[in-house]
């Protein structure tokens, strides 16, 4: 074969800018998005759009673009982890989203509000009376102060929906062990557990990689809410009065999250699993209990081939369970009065409903449009605890890099290479060093 | 034919005087094959978990596991994946990012690995090591200021702000790559050439670059597969879902408490098969390359 000459390398490389420049010529609109007018509004958000809360948006589009009908309305879709890396670069330039979903906590939505990239939505919430449909917990986290620390100051995020950690059991399996009625406190839930390792199963299907295994730390926090009080879960959450994690429910839940590992009722090897490995063993039989959100409902639903039902933790005085992501207006955002607009649209009733409707556990939804009673059971129990001001939060959220913090300790504790003290003592240490302002 | 001629002396030298050539394999060359199709079964294990469950049912899939064999064919969770991504579109965007880098890169690296490995460059060395840390430094540390350049040139959320960051980002370790093998190329090639009065355009064109010719194949292949996995620079850079990449299409699908494995899968395999095309094309070139090396 001959040497490529000069003369076809040039050839070669004008070719190449020439169907550059047909490239561009011929995509005119991902040249104007650069410079969004007003006669556009882009929605950022990273809700699944078959989840129950990405069905209720999808009607919320419909309902928005019948009242602003000369408004291009542009839905964006990302991923949670996409725009939580990026979330502090996108919304601190000149094109930004005119609203965008958040993650609540003050590593995210906190530190999002405190460096000025979020727009205060006081006056949005007065207008609108926001703050008459997210209320107590719900409203915990939409709140942020000057430091970012969530639990009062101003609003600047809405959630649509809640969410709230329970054990999903296998009636069968239950029934197999001996066990007639539903636990009704942690005692009876032991002695439930130990019926049913005797019949040779594994009570609770648990995950813990350093890698989306969640569930041990749902377990372990699950433990710790039974026996706390409201100010213990509080004085940790909000960083109000110091925690003393050897002492009280912080000492007692984890002493008993590692009898529990110790006696065998969440399984062994979770080094490696994920909470969809957790997932698919409670669904293949492999175990009696799935300890999750109701984020799994719908799955559960559909795949489960076994007769199975759901309680919170028994006897526990709090439990796990937060509001969902929020919605907030970037400071940058063009289209300030649309986006509050939008807001409105999905705490409306239509949307609303049509979320409880499927199981999105709605915040300002009527529980008598829900007709399926499963889904009615799940609400009504959500609802309760909403009302009784129980929901003790997820346990990441007080200080950035929490959640990696505790995953590893999590897959520490499950592989028996560290005791509930030692534990303990470097939660101290991190949970001080994190919150020292 | 030289490489067969190789074999069968190692055959013979093999200590088993009741074997002959007809009879087939020595026990060493059983252990060897062995030793090849188990490595062989190792690479493809992951590809056939995502072929396993890309077309199983979700209720199939959870009651039975991954590693379970299909209890019937679906399709459903292609459906599913391209009715929830735009995959035609995140697929483009890949495409024209990738073949772009690819051709630009190399290029780029032959240029200026020219000087660097050939001519005399002062601190040529020094020159080498300052590209070889921008490939080994994080794209953490570099995205603020490719954020802010994008958006200074008007090309933030069009592929071509991904197109100029990755051709320099490969072409700097391309020039490192190339700068390194033409260092080993004997000078008296060069000298010859030049006594025969070709110009330094001529010596790039026609002594170096059929000598490279492998190298820079080699080169296309990586910064095509590098750049169409790329994943942290394209996100930040491209937020617009009209100008998404397809791994950025492929991470809408996790969330943050729930992720759906079969519909992962198939748009896994969706996503993957374009690279596997891309090598096994450039693969048969790549060969004929080494072998044309060879003859000479």
């Amino acid at each position: 074969m001959r040497a490529i000459s000069r003369r076809q390398v040039l050839a070669g490389l004008g070719a190449l800018s020439v169907s550059a420049l047909a490239l561009t010529a011929c995509n005119p609109s991902s040249q104007q998005s650069g410079s969004s007018g007003s006669g556009t509004f882009k929605i950022l958000q990273y809700e699944d759009p078959t989840t129950p809360q990405g069905q209720g948006w999808q009607k919320a589009v419909e309902l928005f673009k019948a009242k602003h009908p000369d408004v291009n309305v542009d839905v964006q879709q990302t991923s949670f982890d996409a725009f939580r890396q990026n979330a502090k670069i996108l919304l601190s330039g000149n094109d930004v989203p005119d609203v965008v979903e958040f993650n609540k906590g003050n590593a995210d939505g906190g530190q999002l509000a405190s460096q000025g990239l979020l727009e205060s939505l006081n006056d949005a919430v007065a207008k609108f009376g926001w703050d008459k449909k997210v209320t107590g917990s719900m409203a915990a986290f939409a709140k942020y102060d000057q430091d970012g620390k969530a639990g009062s100051g101003d609003w600047y995020g809405i959630p649509n929906v809640g969410e709230y950690v329970y054990f999903y059991y296998n009636k069968a399996k239950f029934a197999k062990a001996g066990i007639t009625e539903t636990p009704k406190d942690l005692a009876s839930f032991e002695t439930a557990m130990d019926k049913l390792k005797a019949a040779g199963e594994l009570p609770i299907s648990s995950s813990a990689s350093t890698s989306q295994g969640f569930n041990q730390m749902w377990v372990w926090y699950s433990l710790i809410s039974a026996q706390a009080s409201r100010k213990e879960i509080d004085d940790f959450m909000f960083i109000k009065d110091k925690t003393d994690f050897h002492s009280g429910a912080w000492k007692s839940g984890t002493e008993r999250f590692q009898q529990w590992i110790d006696k065998g009722y969440v399984g062994d090897q979770l080094g490696g699993l994920s909470f969809e490995q957790a997932t698919v063993n409670f669904l293949s039989e492999k175990a009696a209990m799935l300890p999750w959100n109701n984020g799994m409902f719908a799955r559960i639903r559909k795949d489960a081939s076994f007769d199975w039902g759901f309680f919170i933790m028994p006897g526990a005085k709090l439990s796990m369970g937060s509001s969902g992501h929020l919605w907030g207006v970037p400071a940058k955002s063009k289209n300030k009065e649309l986006a509050y607009d939008w807001i409105e649209t999905t705490l409306s009733p239509e949307v609303q409903n049509l979320i409880g409707q499927k199981g999105g556990l709605p915040l300002a939804g009527d529980i008598n449009a829900i007709s399926d009673p499963l889904t009615k059971e799940l609400t009504e129990k959500f609802n309760d605890v909403v009302k009784a001001d129980t929901l003790s939060f997820y346990p990441d959220y007080p200080v950035p890099g929490f959640l990696d913090f505790i995953q590893n300790h999590m897959q520490a504790m499950s592989n028996k290479n560290e005791t509930a003290s030692q534990y303990l003592d470097a939660l101290q240490t991190f949970y001080d060093k994190g919150t020292k302002s | 034919m030289s490489t067969t001629q190789t074999r069968q002396t190692t055959v013979n030298l093999t200590p088993n005087p009741q074997r002959t050539r007809a009879q087939g394999r020595t026990p060493s060359e059983w252990v060897l094959l062995a030793v090849a199709v188990i490595a062989g079964a190792a690479i493809f294990a992951p590809f056939g978990l995502i072929i396993l469950n890309a077309f199983k049912s979700t209720q199939d899939y959870s009651s039975h596991g991954p590693l379970s064999w299909p209890t019937s064919l679906s399709i459903d969770a292609f459906i599913n994946y391209l009715g929830r991504v735009n995959f035609g579109q995140a697929f483009w965007n890949s495409l024209i990012i990738s073949l772009f880098v690819a051709a630009i890169a190399v290029v780029l690296s032959l240029m200026s690995a020219y000087p660097l490995g050939i001519g005399r460059v002062k601190a040529n060395g020094s020159v080498l090591a300052v590209l070889l840390v921008a490939t080994m430094l994080p794209h953490e540390a570099l995205i603020y200021p490719l954020f802010y350049g994008a958006q200074a040139t008007g090309t933030f959320n069009t592929v071509w702000s991904v197109i100029i960051v990755f051709s320099v980002l490969q072409a700097a370790y391309g020039t490192y790559l190339l700068a390194s093998v033409m260092g080993a190329i004997p000078k008296e090639l060069i000298e010859a050439a030049q006594l025969d009065g070709a110009t330094r355009w001529q010596i790039l064109w026609r002594i170096l670059v059929p000598i490279l010719r492998p190298s820079l194949a080699v080169l296309v292949v990586f910064f095509f597969i590098w750049t169409w996995n790329e994943f942290y620079i394209p996100v930040v850079l491209l937020s617009d879902q009209s100008s998404q990449t397809v791994p950025i299409a492929l991470a809408t699908l996790r969330g943050q408490h729930n992720i759906d494995i079969t519909v992962l899968n198939a748009g896994s395999l969706l996503s993957l098969l374009p690279t596997l095309v891309f090598f096994l094309l450039f693969q048969r070139t790549l060969v004929r390359g080494v072998a044309a090396g060879a003859v000479k």
